[in-house]
C-alpha cells in the first residue's frame, strides 16, 4: 500500500507536501506515544500513529525507516516539526480519528496482514 | 532524504601550504627540498604556479642510480599528473586514490595552478575535524558495502536542547547505510545511538556521542557531564525513569533507554558517577 492512498480510503489529510513522495510503500502499521519502545519496537515499512507532536518523532521515524507518520486524534504538527519532516522526506498526516480507529481501519485494509 | 546543506570539497580538506618546485631546478635541488621538509613527492609548476608534472621519490633514486644529480627536474618528473579540482568532492578524491594508488594528489584552481596538495590522511584527519562541528552529507551513488578501514564521528550533544535531539543518532545512521552495512546491524546502531543521545539530551548537562566504524565493529561511546545515575541496577530495569513530568509528556521517560541501548548491543559497559556517566556499546558488523 501507498502512503497517498491512506488519504483517499481514510478520513486523513496529507500535511506535508505532494512533492516529499507521498507513493512511498507502506507495509505495516505501529501504534504508540513513548518514543523508546517505539524505538524498540516499530518496522522499517511502517506507518506510525501517535499524538507526540513535537520535532523529535521526525528523528524517530527516520532512524526506523518508517516513510509516514499519522498524528492521532486531531493533533496537529508543531511548525519546526512539519519543516522537519519537509526536509527529512517523511509524510506526516492528521486524522481527527483515534489511534485504535486508524488502526482498525489499517487493519481491514489488509495492511501489515 | 538530504537537502545538502554540507558536502565536503576538497577545498574543504587539502593541505594548502603546498611545497612545490620549478622545472628548472636541478634534482639535487628537488631532493634536498624534499629532505629538509620531510616529504615523499612535490608537485611541478612553471612560474605562474600551472601543474606541469610531479616528482617523487621514487624518481630521485632513479637518477641517484645513474648518478644524474645535477639534471633538471623538467627531464626526471612525471608529466601528466594525476590532479584533483578545488571544487571536487572528497568522494571523488577517494576514488582517485583508489583507483591511482598515489600518495598524494596536486588540487588545482579554474586557471590549472596548483593551490593545495592531498593526501589520504589529510583526508582522513580532516573530515574527522569538519565532522565534529557538521553533519556529513553522504552520496547515493553506490549500494552495497564499500571499502573503508575506519571512521570516527564525534558529536558534541547539548543537555535539553530537543530541537537538535535526534542528529547524531541520525548522521550515524546515514553513514553506516551509506557504507552498506547490513539492515540488522544498521537498525541496532540507530536503537542504540537514539538512546543514548536523548538519555545525555534528557539527563545530562552536555556530553560527547562518539562513533567509531571499522569493517568489523560499530562502537558507540556516549559520555556525559551531569548528574550520574545513582542506582545502574535500577536503571537497567525495563521502565524505571527518573525523567520530569513535563519530559515524559513528549514521549520521553518511558525507562526503555538503557535496556533498549543493552538489547541491542553486543558488548555494553556503563559506569556512572555524581560527575557524569559513560557507556560504551559495541555493536559487530557480522
Amino acid at each position: 500500500m501507498k502512503c497517498n492512498e491512506l488519504t483517499k480510503l481514510l478520513n486523513i489529510s496529507l500535511l506535508t507536501p505532494d512533492k516529499i513522495d507521498p507513493a512511498l510503500e507502506v507495509s505495516g502499521c505501529y501504534c504508540g506515544d513513548l518514543l523508546s519502545y517505539v524505538m524498540a519496537h516499530a518496522k522499517a515499512g511502517d506507518v506510525w500513529l501517535t499524538i507526540q507532536t513535537h520535532q523529535n518523532i521526525v528523528a524517530v521515524a527516520v532512524l526506523l525507516n518508517m516513510p509516514c507518520i499519522i498524528l492521532v486524534e486531531g493533533n496537529m504538527p508543531q511548525n519546526d516539526t512539519l519543516f522537519k519532516a519537509q526536509k527529512e522526506g517523511v509524510v506526516l498526516m492528521s486524522s481527527q480519528d483515534t489511534a485504535y480507529h486508524v488502526a482498525g481501519c489499517l487493519y481491514s485494509l489488509g495492511l501489515g496482514r | 532524504m538530504n537537502n545538502g546543506q554540507f558536502f565536503p570539497k576538497v577545498a574543504d580538506v587539502m593541505t594548502r601550504e603546498v611545497i612545490t618546485i620549478t622545472s628548472d631546478s636541478t634534482v639535487r635541488q628537488a631532493k634536498e627540498i624534499m629532505r629538509l621538509n620531510c616529504i615523499s613527492g612535490m608537485p611541478v609548476v612553471d612560474q605562474e604556479k600551472v601543474l606541469i608534472g610531479i616528482i617523487s621519490v621514487a624518481d630521485i633514486i632513479r637518477v641517484m642510480e645513474e648518478n644524474d644529480l645535477d639534471a633538471k627536474v623538467s627531464k626526471i618528473m612525471t608529466t601528466n599528473p594525476v590532479f584533483l579540482r578545488e571544487q571536487d568532492t572528497v568522494g571523488q578524491a577517494l576514488s582517485a586514490n583508489r583507483q591511482y594508488k598515489y600518495g598524494r594528489f596536486p588540487v588545482l584552481d579554474e586557471k590549472s595552478r596548483v593551490v593545495g596538495i592531498l593526501t589520504a590522511s589529510d583526508i582522513v584527519a580532516r573530515l574527522a575535524q569538519l565532522l565534529k562541528i557538521d553533519q556529513v552529507e553522504e552520496h547515493d551513488e553506490s549500494k552495497g558495502p564499500k571499502d573503508f578501514t575506519m571512521q570516527t564521528i564525534d558529536f558534541h550533544i547539548h543537555g535539553m536542547n530537543f530541537e537538535k535531539a535526534g542528529e547524531a543518532a541520525s548522521t550515524i545512521k546515514k553513514i553506516l547505510t551509506d557504507l552498506g552495512l547490513r539492515k540488522t546491524v544498521i537498525r541496532r546502531a540507530a536503537i542504540a545511538a537514539y538512546d543514548a543521545e536523548m538519555n545525555v539530551v534528557i539527563h545530562a548537562y552536555e556530553g560527547r556521542l562518539i562513533a567509531h566504524i571499522t569493517p568489523e565493529d560499530v562502537t558507540i561511546k556516549a559520555m556525559d557531564i551531569g548528574p550520574g545515575i545513582e542506582d545502574i541496577s535500577l536503571a537497567m530495569q525495563p521502565g524505571y525513569s527518573t525523567a520530569p513530568d513535563q519530559i515524559r509528556r513528549m514521549g520521553f521517560g518511558a525507562g526503555m533507554g538503557l535496556p533498549n541501548i543493552k538489547k541491542s548491543a553486543d558488548e555494553f559497559s556503563i559506569e556512572s558517577s555524581p560527575r557524569g556517566t559513560t557507556l560504551v556499546i559495541k555493536i559487530l558488523v557480522e
